[in-house]
């Protein structure tokens, strides 16, 4: 996890998914670094500024990402593409301890980088090398973020898991929660009300 | 419903139990308020807010019982930390999808009288706020009608935020509340109309003990500290 999970635009020239990894931002320059505590401090060639993560989100074009997908920041639309590292579950084992079974917990395959697309129908995953997957967005039935990935799951196929090496994981949620969520009403599935643990409609 | 039975604590136990609050005073304060509200015995659900990695070592450290805990079933793939949180009596729940045994177990632990910790958020918080509750954690409060109690961590996000890998020395406070009743309901319809008032319940007693939490962190006693 990183700082572009939390700011998915730079707050100083508002580009999306401009932070990179290491905290600069690759429109205008400027480089956020943890600074006191949770604060964060924004160095450019002529200034530091030290400010609550709270501060920083303000200064977004669109500050507060929680609505559940019900909207996107203005100019934000689908078709979405965004470079992952993704892996699908390949089975589910118990965990016991002496005879308890306390639970089950997945095996996933090795990750594959490629590009993920997400568009008003389809969320795809087009693997550098081999073959990818394509879900039709009306079938996905969990969207779950995890410390730095996001779950995926659709009817009748393995859980997916998603690393954004480039992108925000936050905004993905909410691009994928947004895009479901309008899928479901356009094929009258009904109403999203829940997306955790998995959806819920009315 | 079968009741769980867990092996007592042993030494490995309250050797993780005891080395975070040792090992706290080297980077900071870790506090704990109302720990007199912990029951001394039998079940409760603790019901806490998440703010940062540390929060399950804080909570099993502060309290004087062994805590039952539901933690992310990738967590339990890690290889020493997965063996010592089943270790130390965390179970596994997969978060994308209602996950039976999980339920199931934190039913069963209830029942036994142990008492399970639950994180209403789902997730750590990403700006220090609290975010919404999930209603998964409501649900099974209902279903159990085990005491609840409330739970608030803070200062915690200041130390190591979600979005950081590192930590940072500071203060943290953990304060308890007073444990509260959710009525039992068997069927899932009840549980359904019973789902917001009960949310409301519980999220105005995690911030009343955030406030709580706050004020301790502000004051000139958490300075001398």
């Amino acid at each position: 996890m990183a700082i572009k999970d939390l700011l998915w635009a730079c707050p100083a020239c508002h580009r999306v998914e401009s932070i990179a990894a290491d905290g600069r931002c690759s429109a205008c320059g400027t480089r956020y670094l943890r600074g006191t505590g949770a604060r964060i401090r924004a160095v450019t060639p002529d200034s530091v500024k030290e400010q609550t993560a709270l501060e920083w989100l303000a200064q977004l074009p669109w500050p507060d990402l929680e609505g559940d997908g019900r909207s996107l920041p203005a100019g934000l639309a689908p078709p979405f593409a965004q470079r992952v590292l993704a892996r699908l579950a390949t089975g589910a084992e118990a965990l016991r301890r002496g005879t308890d079974c306390l639970g089950f917990i997945e095996s996933f395959a090795p990750s594959a980088p490629g590009r993920l697309e997400l568009t008003d129908t389809h969320v795809t995953f087009m693997p550098d090398q081999g073959a990818g997957w394509s879900w039709e967005l009306t079938g996905i039935t969990a969207i779950s973020p995890s410390s730095s990935a996001l779950q995926l799951k659709a009817r009748g196929h393995p859980v997916a898991q998603l690393r954004f090496t480039d992108g925000s994981l936050r905004l993905w949620e909410q691009r994928l929660q947004y895009c479901v969520r309008h899928a479901y009403v356009r094929a009258g599935q009904g109403v999203i009300t829940e997306f955790q643990p998995r959806i819920r409609t009315r | 419903m079968k009741p769980a039975t867990v092996p007592e604590p042993d030494l490995l136990y309250w050797l993780i139990h005891g080395a975070p609050r040792w090992l706290w005073r080297l980077f900071g304060t870790a506090r704990a308020l109302g720990q007199e509200n912990i029951p001394e015995a039998g079940p409760f659900l603790l019901i806490a807010n998440h703010q940062s990695v540390m929060d399950p070592l804080l909570i099993q450290s502060l309290c004087p019982r062994p805590m039952h805990a539901m933690a992310k079933s990738t967590q339990f793939r890690t290889p020493v930390i997965g063996a010592i949180m089943s270790h130390c009596y965390g179970f596994p729940v997969r978060r994308f999808q209602v996950d039976p045994q999980a339920v199931r177990v934190t039913l069963r632990r209830l029942a036994a009288g142990y008492p399970v910790a639950i994180y209403i958020e789902g997730e750590r918080t990403w700006d220090g706020r609290l975010q919404q509750p999930r209603a998964g954690t409501v649900r099974t409060a209902l279903k159990a009608g085990s005491p609840i109690l409330p739970c608030a961590i803070a200062g915690a996000y200041d130390v190591w935020p979600r979005w950081d890998r590192s930590f940072q020395r500071g203060r943290i406070c953990v304060s308890f509340g007073t444990p509260f009743r959710l009525p039992k309901l068997n069927r899932r319809a009840d549980r359904e109309a019973a789902l917001p008032g009960a949310t409301t319940t519980i999220i105005s007693a995690i911030r009343a003990e955030l406030d709580r939490a706050h004020a301790w962190l502000e004051s000139p006693s958490a300075e001398r500290h």
